[in-house]
């Protein structure tokens, strides 16, 4: 991970997104209901956090269909949303005290 | 579990408090990477089955057919109860993830495969010790790798921060 411009992003700063960011850049793609658990939150409470992220064009969504008729939803960090959040780290980073 | 949504952007910005929510955050996922001890011990079996089955020419296809359809099924099932698709979207990320005991286990696995191809003809008890390595060290190497991937899950994602 290069060193990224310190950079507030008010799409990632909110807390409950920022966890979400921070667990897909860590795991990769997550499953929406390991992200409902992590965060401790209702299914409409996440679903309005992903919609908003996926409107700023920092996650994707994957809906995979299961043969009992249950649908699972995986979630990625996009690039763009891993830019961002390495820059609101570092911003972040800057100003804590030390 | 909180109902509401926790969404502000223009409340202040306090950065310990942001980045230990998200190190929290990650904690939690993190610990959901555990399997437990049977997954192993199976993944192990199927291991060696593939390679006692390579070495036995013709006769063991079957074998390492069952092999691999089983280890596929098996992984397939784990990334489902785990929730965290470790593979995506970096393919060989769980190796990352797991290093340096996952790298063991692969270096293992392509070594004993590697084994009973180059030696054709190999006595059986060869083959099938080529194949208990390989087994036994997956099985063993298995929570160990589970163990470190959880570490680096839960690592600080800090710029400049250990990864």
């Amino acid at each position: 991970m290069s060193s990224p411009a310190p950079a507030f992003d008010p799409v990632v700063h909110a807390p409950q997104r920022l966890q979400i960011c921070a667990m897909l850049a860590r795991g990769g793609e997550v499953e929406f209901g390991v992200l409902r658990e992590g965060l401790d939150v209702s299914d409409a409470t996440l679903s309005k956090h992903l919609r908003t992220l996926t409107e700023a064009g920092y996650v994707d969504l994957r809906r995979v269909q299961r043969a009992k008729g249950q649908a699972r939803t995986w979630v990625t960090l996009t690039p763009a949303g891993s830019q961002a959040l390495r820059g609101h780290f570092a911003f972040l980073q800057s100003i804590a005290p030390l | 579990m909180e109902s509401h949504s926790n969404d502000n952007p223009s409340s202040p910005v306090d950065p310990v408090a942001a980045l230990r929510v998200a190190n929290d955050a990650q904690a939690r996922m993190a610990s959901r990477v555990h399997s437990p001890w049977w997954l192993h011990v199976l993944r192990g079996l199927l291991v060696a089955t593939i390679v006692g089955g390579l070495g036995s020419g013709a006769d063991g296809s079957a074998w390492m057919l069952l092999g691999l359809v089983g280890l596929v099924a098996l992984s397939r099932w784990r990334t489902r109860q785990v929730g965290v698709a470790r593979a995506n979207p970096e393919r060989w990320r769980f190796l990352a993830l797991g290093a340096p005991w996952s790298i063991i286990s692969f270096v293992a696995l392509v070594a004993a495969l590697a084994f009973v191809v180059v030696v054709r003809d190999a006595p059986t008890w060869q083959v099938m010790t080529a194949a208990a390595v390989a087994g036994v060290l997956m099985a063993a190497l298995g929570p160990v790798a589970d163990h470190a991937a959880r570490t680096r899950l839960s690592s600080d994602l800090t710029p400049g921060a250990a990864r």
